[in-house]
């Protein structure tokens, strides 16, 4: 057997142990639980509603400042959210803000920890505190 | 419990399999003095807009991708037809360490996702016909990168992982016409309720070349719902339903180090266990949107 010949095998049971290892060791099934405790304590707009919007909202090509309104920067999210009609303070039903991300649009782009507190900062009155 | 053991076991003797006529087709070429000259690649590049054909680049060639996916075509003229919409990118790099084994690593917007691919051809289609078929493997293992919070209370790195195998066959009629089908096997190790962890698939694709360098590319990926190893009664699945098939119609034009595929498609996650899993956008419905893809290819 050549040299080259023993190299390709070599690498088709390399590849082999790989893949078949892969699919013994890797797999799990897990289903994803969510802490469903309602939030008693105050929600922070600043502290808890805007890292949520620059982890997974205002980047280039969506909701950055002169992209998609509303924009969801640190420093205008607040003031575009109202002047866009997407937050009804006390009405998560009535807040598009919500509901898109509850189970619109941008539901692909929100986790469901991220979802409860966007809910709970407006039944708490969607203060900017 | 039964359905993870059942993959697996289906997973073994599918890469068992696999591997044995590997070997034995090396043990038999070993036999043969001439070797039959492979024929040319059935696809221009290793990209067919979300899929991977059996195309691999020579040894020690370096292949850079930018697919481009932009928002679906639904708003109309409000967001451009999808132009102005969120959009998503992925950047990769590809490298061919043999002439038949290539390993690539990736970064995709949506969901943070890293991905390291590996395809192998286990089998080449020669001129002579002696071989009808280019066979590859092909593996992506997918991370996500999003925030520890989409993965509940009881988060693990594990939960991250993704993993999507698949078997292309390919076939080069001739200079005009090229074919392609790939079972796939997606497995994801944490979803959420009603999602299933597993999905089998069935991807078809072919391109019509029209000039030396332009060809029109289609392709059709079908997740396939199947009850005996849905983790879910049909009542559930009846209701929740599967991710839509991914169409996909285009135009590739191509040189020695380019390729460039514009087109009209449906699924926007790029990476195909994403799509296989999480597409709602059905393109009969009109949820379309137009991609790019970029190759660029670099020998060492």
């Amino acid at each position: 057997m050549t040299k080259m010949k023993r190299k390709s095998r070599f690498f088709t049971f390399t590849l082999g142990f790989i893949l078949i290892g892969i699919s013994f060791s890797g797999c799990e099934y897990e289903f994803i639980e969510f802490d469903d405790t309602p939030i008693t304590t105050e929600v922070s707009f600043k502290n808890d509603i805007v890292p949520i919007f620059n982890a997974s909202c205002g980047f280039s090509g969506c909701h950055a400042a002169g992209a998609i309104p509303p924009e969801l920067t640190s420093e205008r999210a607040y003031q575009s959210l109202f002047s866009n009609n997407m937050v009804t303070a006390n009405e998560p039903a009535n807040s598009l803000l919500y509901t898109s991300i509850a189970s619109g649009s941008m539901k692909k782009y929100s986790t469901a920890e991220q979802t409860k507190l966007i809910r709970a900062w407006i039944e708490q009155g969607a203060l900017n505190n | 419990m039964r359905n993870n053991t059942f993959i697996k076991a289906f997973t073994f003797l599918a890469l068992s399999l696999l591997f044995s006529l590997q070997v034995m087709s090396q043990e038999e070429a070993t036999e043969e003095k001439p070797v039959a000259r492979p024929s040319r690649p059935a696809f221009e590049s290793g990209l067919l807009f979300d899929n991977a054909t059996t195309t691999i680049q020579a040894q020690k060639t370096l292949e850079m991708i930018i697919q481009h996916r932009f928002g679906t075509m639904d708003n109309g003229i409000s967001d451009l037809y999808g132009i102005w919409a969120p959009s998503n990118i992925r950047l990769g790099l590809n490298y061919s360490i043999l002439n038949n084994l290539m390993v690539g690593i990736g970064t995709t917007k949506f969901n943070k996702m890293q991905d390291i691919q590996v395809k192998y051809n286990i089998l080449q289609q020669t001129r002579s016909n002696s071989v009808p078929v280019t066979v590859s493997l092909y593996e992506v293992i997918g991370i996500d990168g999003s925030a520890e919070s989409k993965y509940g209370k009881n988060y693990t790195f594990n939960n991250r992982l993704s993993y999507f195998s698949q078997i292309i066959i390919s076939r080069r009629f001739n200079d005009m016409f090229s074919l392609q089908i790939a079972p796939s096997f997606t497995h994801y190790n944490a979803t959420e309720h009603p999602v299933d962890h597993d999905r089998f698939a069935i991807s078809v694709g072919g391109r019509i070349k029209v000039s030396p360098q332009s060809s029109i590319i289609l392709s059709g990926d079908f997740p396939l719902g199947i009850q005996s190893i849905s983790e879910h009664t049909e009542a559930i699945n009846d209701e929740v339903g599967i991710a839509k098939p991914n169409i996909c119609i285009g135009w590739e034009i191509s040189t020695s180090t380019h390729a460039f595929h514009v087109y009209i498609g449906s699924a926007q996650n790029i990476l195909p266990q994403e799509n296989m899993v999480f597409n709602k956008n059905d393109f009969f419905d009109g949820n379309i949107l137009i991609g790019l893809n970029i190759t660029r290819l670099w020998g060492f």
